[in-house]
């Protein structure tokens, strides 16, 4: 079933009423309702261990909300599956395969045809900038560039909705900046809706048309804030008045969520 | 520097094997000196010296005189190692493939694993050369194969178990089948596992091997390298005991030797064992 089926007005994700906790441990997620609309690229952000990278997992379905409803594309997390990607923390390769056997892995486990897989595989190495590369094995990589395999790998299947954990947390400003605006001219060529966990406000401001700010202890969402500049963004747009004020009142936010859990 | 270390690796472990040639000698002119003190003439005094502490010639001559039956064992304990070594991969590794996806499985069979691996084998093998009389070395591919499917299958149960999580989510969100993250996932993780419990058999499996035919070969079955053991101590062959020993530790070199190949050509193009040191 394809979500182009689906009516536009459907968000592509909604919460309703979601809470998280494991087992008998404390709520880790309480009280989220929330609608993002399909093409959006939202960002989570907030103190550590407030919740930010479940909120990736109960979209993926990988695992269940305790109470309350998750619709993705207007289906449950695990039938939609098929529609969305995960980049993990790490970029999470397979140490044994090269470089094109880690991009084409998700397209063998969908069956698709060899051919397809090849030209895939050589299209969004391409587009990661890492055409050369596609015989090298993942420890002959950087932390950047196995970060854009692994980018690439999630595009292989054209995702409709991207869940980005902390992607680029481990990479210095430069390479980090330098994915950042890759990233968003990707999306460009290949559009998605993106959900994007982050430690960096400039990096959310950036990137983002929502920032998610949560509060920890239980995490909720304490505050969205819509970031209003259009896409494609160029990097100027980190020089302008706005920019800059978004930028303040981000950090802002995020530091009073922090006071309130100290 | 680097090639005086090279060379050092080399010259240290012939000096001390010079050294212990040496100390040889000289205990052996002691037996033969304190022999002709009690009386007993020179040629027997070496008559006896030969038989308590051969010299390295002696052994060489032995091989010489011995080297078709002496061979002959070494072909024969090198196919029961080499069978038993292949069984016991294969065995063990299906038996970790089978009991790893369950725990009542693995819950079921470990057990039982465990009471096998702790009966001891010398104990086993008569009881063995009982079960199997065809073909003639069953037994002692049997007693290999119990000595090395152990290491094989505790090793590969870890590598087929211990999967980093993030991997094993990647998966989930593939939606792949369990039979998919299995073969893509779960036995390209256990190879350097499986190759360690390889390692550890293929040094155990010559010995099984001979442990094997010590207790339960025979002249008329083909005779092994343990087999002949007892028949050269038997009739106070020393020096053909020294030379047989010498062939089963070639034998042992050579059996790790290939294991050791496999080992780095399996894992020479992506394992941090052996990438780190081409950095």
């Amino acid at each position: 079933m394809s979500i182009h089926k689906n009516p536009p007005s459907i968000p592509s994700v909604l919460f309703e009423g979601v809470q998280k906790r494991f087992g008998k441990g404390p709520i880790v997620l309480d009280n989220i309702n929330a609608s993002f609309p399909r093409g959006s690229f939202v960002s989570f952000i907030g103190p550590s261990g407030c919740g930010k990278s479940t909120f990736l997992k109960l979209i993926a379905g990988l695992i269940d909300p305790t109470e309350g409803k998750i619709e993705v594309e207007g289906m449950t997390p695990a039938n939609a599956r098929e529609d969305l990607f995960f980049v993990f923390q790490d970029a999470n390769l397979l140490p044994w395969l090269r470089v094109r056997e880690n991009v084409e892995l998700p397209m063998k486990i969908r069956g698709e045809s060899k051919k397809r897989m090849h030209e895939q595989a050589e299209k969004m190495t391409e587009l990661v900038g890492l055409k050369d590369s596609l015989r090298k094995y993942p420890w002959q990589l950087s932390g950047g560039m196995k970060m854009r395999v692994s980018i690439a790998r999630a595009l292989s299947i054209k995702p409709h909705i991207m869940l980005l954990d902390e992607p680029f947390g481990a990479l210095d400003e430069m390479t980090r900046d330098k994915l950042n605006e890759d990233l968003l001219k990707i999306r460009e060529v290949d559009p998605f809706t993106a959900f994007f966990v982050t430690h960096s406000v400039s990096e959310a401001v950036f990137l983002s048309s929502h920032i998610v700010v949560l509060s920890s202890h239980p995490g909720r969402i304490a505050e969205i804030i819509e970031v209003p500049f259009d896409y494609p963004r160029s990097a100027e747009i980190r020089e302008s008045q706005k920019y800059l004020e978004i930028l303040a009142h981000t950090a802002h936010s995020l530091r009073s969520v922090k006071e309130e859990a100290a | 520097m680097k090639y005086l270390n090279k060379s050092l690796a080399v010259i240290l472990p012939v000096l001390v094997g010079l050294l212990f040639i040496s100390i040889v000698y000289f205990i052996g002119g002691n037996i033969e000196a304190e022999n002709q003190e009690a009386g007993l003439t020179e040629s027997q005094a070496s008559g006896i010296r030969r038989i308590m502490l051969p010299y390295p010639g002696e052994v060489f001559t032995a091989f010489k005189e011995e080297s078709a039956i002496i061979l002959n064992g070494a072909r024969s304990t090198l196919t029961a190692a080499v069978l038993g070594f292949v069984s016991a991969v294969i065995g063990g590794y299906f038996i970790a493939l089978i009991m790893s996806p369950s725990r009542y499985l693995k819950q079921s069979i470990y057990p039982w694993v465990m009471v096998l691996q702790m009966t001891p084998i010398v104990i086993l093998a008569p009881i063995l050369s009982v079960w199997l009389k065809e073909p003639p070395m069953g037994p002692i591919i049997m007693v290999t194969f119990l000595i090395g499917f152990f290491p094989v299958l505790a090793n590969s149960m870890m590598g087929l178990t211990s999967v980093d999580k993030n991997l094993v989510d990647l998966f989930e969100v593939c939606s792949a089948t369990r039979m998919q993250e299995l073969i893509h996932l779960r036995i390209p993780n256990s190879v350097p596992y499986l190759l360690t419990g390889m390692k550890i058999a293929g040094t155990l499996a010559p010995i099984g091997a001979i442990t094997g035919d010590i207790f339960v070969g025979s002249a008329d079955a083909d005779p092994g390298l343990g087999y002949l053991t007892i028949l050269f101590k038997q009739s106070a062959k020393t020096p053909a005991l020294f030379a047989t020993a010498g062939t089963a530790c070639i034998m042992g070199f050579l059996f790790v030797g290939v294991v050791n190949f496999i080992h780095w050509y399996l894992l020479k193009n992506w394992h941090d064992s052996m990438v780190n040191k081409n950095k």
